[in-house]
């Protein structure tokens, strides 16, 4: 994937941090089927933004490929298994000798996350970025 | 059964004690000057940085109010500890390093010193600390409480003193707490933070591994409890037991509102390197993860045991990880846990006291103006005031543990996280943004909190303008970033504020 500049990157986080935040706001306010999807889709927005914002303000030129690979996998995953609680309730088959739900719980939002949001981290980080970076704004 | 009745337990759990008041004397002849009160003379590496980050993070919420919750509500409870799947990295990406940075040049030792130094805002600065000084008098009297919980089981208080026996423990814990904290500082919190995590990452996976085999395996737990009537397989669905906007509030709430709890934060200021913050999120997110196996162990557990009559239904829901310890593991293992459960009470509470009272001695001192001459010395005396105001608001809030520790983590969420992670990031956040951001997250969240809560005036309205289950914590956490955002884009760029990134560098080496 090729590197973004840290200006379109901040300004495509900052939409979608706005889009996030809005609708889980207005989310809480609405009593009606969709509520709780819509609002699972803007909370897993939510720290992908964040990241994505973080990660375009290191007063770099770029973020790079493997930053965005990692955002983007993490967001499938997230996205996919938040899908999967919706999808599985009530489904008798059991993973890891849990309900198909729980199992996607818990290996979907924590672990595989875990993994891969920490390693994608480590593997991404520049210690020369911020000696750099802290004189441009 | 009591610890009296198991001399081992009783044993390891005392030798832990001593070792934490060894560490405190230690550390009081090291804490010679407010910086290294505050953050331990920024000179720790990367692994007491981590674990003790874990530490400060992971409590007597998670290890006595995670189980009762889930005993409560089932599952969906994890929600709240699920988030660790990205926070660590979520942390590392917007606040560590840029948190680190400032601390290293400038004499910022508190989260409302880099509010102060980003937005060049008094009246930013002193709403922070206001909102650190509520959430911390909060999240210490979940500590309390969860002190009172296993001091109580562990030793039968409550045989000898009847009613009186939790405001006994709780003020015999409150006073082991202060002297600690008022003598030690943050250094000796964070050693005993480095202890504590140890302790907590052998006892969790201990106890991970007789709550699977207590209970006869993953299966035959998830079978005893889908088959019980009072749990049932909505138990096991993570949307089953509670509304869905509650079970994904304690997500949303804890994933995001991790960006602005100060304990976590101020961590960040006291490593000794900014560039092995590269394994911070790594080793953060591994040993937290093995401590959910805890809650996670301990919470399947106790309903599949209760489902299978090998103990009795509990009346109080934070009875969860005490009874299972006492009765379903070796002493040894049993005298570890509850020496881990101690030291991350401990090791939790001794940070919130010192980031309390750096609010109150330093932040607020200098947000009205009037810095305050030895802040040192007033900082110890603050640590008592906090100590006893989180007591008494953790007997009239009445609640499981983990509610009382949803409120503070909520507090600090939804007043610090916006003003935090995106004015970190975004030069274009003014001042006059992130004060309404922090007082609108801060002032929804006590006014709904309060609403919600409150019996004193009956006339007054409970909150059912929200959607069903919606937690206050995380209405309040969504507003304060819109109107953050909002107030940026009318706002403009406001020529006070100072981006963190025009920070001046480093010296190299």
């Amino acid at each position: 994937m090729p590197p973004l500049t840290s200006v379109t990157a901040r300004h495509v986080a900052l939409i979608a941090l706005f889009a996030a935040a809005t609708t889980t706001l207005v989310c809480c306010f609405v009593d009606a089927p969709w509520t709780a999807p819509v609002f699972a889709a803007a909370i897993v927005a939510f720290p992908i933004a964040l990241m994505l914002l973080g990660a375009g303000n290191r007063r770099r030129r770029s973020v790079s490929g493997g930053v965005l690979w990692t955002l983007v996998l993490l967001s499938l995953l997230m996205a996919g298994s938040m899908a999967g609680l919706f999808l599985w309730r009530g489904e008798d088959a059991l993973l890891l000798g849990l309900p198909a739900a729980a199992a996607a719980f818990i290996l979907g939002l924590f672990l595989l996350p875990l993994a891969l949001s920490t390693l994608g981290f480590a593997a991404t980080f520049d210690p020369g970025a911020d000696d750099q970076g802290d004189e441009t704004p | 059964m009591t610890a009296l009745d198991r001399p081992i337990l009783l044993v390891t759990a005392m030798a832990y004690l001593a070792v934490v008041v060894v560490i405190g004397i230690w550390a009081a002849r090291r804490t010679r000057t407010a910086r290294d009160f505050f953050i331990a003379g920024q000179s720790v590496g990367l692994w007491i940085t981590g674990l003790a980050t874990m530490s400060a993070a992971f409590s007597g919420f998670v290890f006595i109010g995670g189980p009762g919750l889930t005993y409560r509500m089932g599952i969906a409870s994890l929600f709240i500890c699920i988030p660790v799947g990205f926070t660590a990295a979520l942390l590392g990406w917007t606040v560590a390093r840029q948190l680190r940075r400032m601390a290293e040049k400038h004499e910022i030792y508190t989260v409302p010193d880099a509010i102060l130094h980003r937005y060049r805002s008094r009246v930013a600065s002193g709403l922070a600390a206001v909102a650190v000084v509520i959430g911390t008098i909060g999240y210490l009297g979940a500590q309390l409480l969860a002190l009172g919980v296993v001091v109580e089981e562990a030793f039968g208080t409550e045989q000898l003193l009847g009613v009186w026996s939790r405001p006994v423990t709780m003020a015999a814990g409150l006073v082991l707490i202060l002297l600690y904290a008022t003598v030690g500082g943050m250094l000796a919190g964070v050693y005993t933070d480095l202890l504590q995590g140890l302790l907590m990452v052998m006892a969790a996976a201990g106890v991970f591994f007789y709550a699977l085999t207590s209970s006869g395996g993953p299966a035959a737990m998830a079978r005893s409890i889908a088959e019980h009537d009072s749990f049932g397989p909505a138990f096991l669905d993570p949307l089953g037991t509670v509304p869905p906007l509650t079970a994904l509030g304690f997500f949303f709430v804890f994933g995001i509102g991790v960006l602005g709890q100060p304990h976590m934060l101020h961590k960040f200021y006291m490593l000794d390197d900014p560039r092995k913050l590269k394994w911070i999120p790594a080793l953060l997110g591994g040993t937290q993860a093995i401590c959910v196996l805890l809650w996670l162990g301990i919470g399947l557990a106790v309903p599949a045991l209760v489902a299978q009559g090998r103990i009795p239904p509990l009346t109080n829901p934070d009875d969860a990880a005490p009874v299972f310890l006492l009765h379903f593991t070796p002493q040894l293992l049993a005298g570890l846990v509850f020496a881990g459960i101690l030291a991350a009470i401990m090791s939790t509470a001794d940070s919130f006291v010192n980031v309390g009272a750096a609010a109150v001695v330093r932040d607020l001192p200098k947000a009205l103006g009037r810095p305050l001459a030895d802040e040192l010395f007033w900082g110890r005396i603050a640590v008592v005031g906090l100590g006893v105001a989180s007591a008494i608001f953790a007997g009239l809030y009445q609640d499981l543990v983990a509610l009382v520790g949803t409120f503070a983590f909520g507090t600090f969420g939804a007043a610090l996280a916006p003003a935090l992670a995106v004015g970190l990031n975004w030069s274009r956040v003014t001042a006059g943004a992130a004060s309404a951001s922090i007082a609108t997250g801060m002032g929804l969240n006590l006014f709904l909190e309060f609403l919600a809560k409150q019996t004193y005036f009956p006339s007054l309205p409970k909150p059912t303008f929200l959607a069903p289950g919606v937690l206050p914590a995380a209405v309040s956490l969504a507003a304060s970033f819109v109107v953050l955002m909002v107030w940026s884009w009318i706002g403009g760029r406001d020529s006070a504020a100072r981006p963190a990134e025009t920070v001046q560098p480093p010296t190299p080496g």
